[in-house]
């Protein structure tokens, strides 16, 4: 195949992948929504209790002057909140457990915790 | 015996002797998922999901020690960054989907992946040009399809 035919057809392969990829979540409109405010160095609360084996929300507010990368390794989430700006992490249903969140840019903040139960 | 033998036989009995420690990797739970275009999907299989997934093959020396530490670090370290073994979970928050296709697109664009070490080890590190191509078009593609999504 000539290159450039190569070149578009592997573009539109990924754009009709891409499509397929994102019309699959559905994100359910009654899920529970958990707040988490970051300043000072440190989420508040520390710790969030969700139901388990139903989704999700953790609604994080970022009232620091200094970016933040709110990562959770535990739960596969990485988001990065703008200072004042508040973000949604969609999270799909999870067996009961303990699952971490950090801020990965600044590793000395104090992990705060989501309890599935 | 000689100076020189008897250094031989220490180096031997003590790589013998850290063998009792030589953290093999293992393999987690496939979540599977993991959907890209026939000639990215098949790039990806070969050259990065030897570390970013769950689903590596393991040659013998990286059973060894002291090789088994360093792999053992870095395999852990890899899927903790980017695992394609959950990557359907990541497309469940297009805000993580699109930070997760933003740093393929880098990592490969920069040639910083697959590491220099991996590319000098073997053969499947190694990525042509059309292929490194293909994966940042489809990354940048993503991105841009998860931040449509995304309703922040």
């Amino acid at each position: 195949m000539p290159c450039r035919k190569k070149t578009i057809f592997t573009f539109l392969t990924a754009a009709v992948a891409g499509v397929m990829a994102f019309s699959q979540p559905v994100h359910a409109a009654g899920a529970t929504v958990a707040s988490v405010r970051f300043s000072a160095d440190h989420f508040e609360p520390a710790k969030l209790t969700v139901p388990a084996n139903q989704p999700f929300k953790v609604e994080v507010t970022n009232a620091d002057k200094k970016a933040i990368e709110f990562e959770s390794f535990d739960l596969h989430r990485e988001r990065v909140v703008r200072p004042g700006e508040t973000i949604t992490v969609y999270m799909a249903p999870t067996v009961p457990g303990h699952y971490t969140f950090c801020d990965d840019f600044d590793h000395s903040v104090a992990e705060g915790a989501i309890e599935a139960r | 015996m000689s100076g020189r033998t008897r250094g031989w036989l220490i180096g031997l009995a003590a790589i013998a002797a850290i063998q009792v420690l030589r953290m093999p990797v293992r393999n987690g739970r496939e979540q599977g998922g993991f959907e890209a275009p026939p000639a990215v999907r098949s790039a990806i299989l070969t050259a990065c999901f030897q570390c970013h997934s769950e689903q590596p093959r393991w040659p013998w020396y990286t059973q060894l020690a002291p090789v088994s530490w360093f792999i053992h670090a870095q395999v852990g370290e890899a899927r903790r960054r980017l695992n394609f073994s959950t990557w359907k979970d990541y497309l469940y928050d297009p805000g993580t989907a699109a930070r997760k296709f933003g740093a393929i697109n880098q990592m490969v664009r920069s040639g910083a992946m697959p590491p220099w070490y991996f590319r000098m080890l073997s053969a499947r590190g190694r990525l042509t040009p059309a292929q490194r191509t293909a994966i940042e078009t489809w990354a940048i593609e993503g991105r841009a399809q998860a931040l449509k999504a995304e309703p922040n």
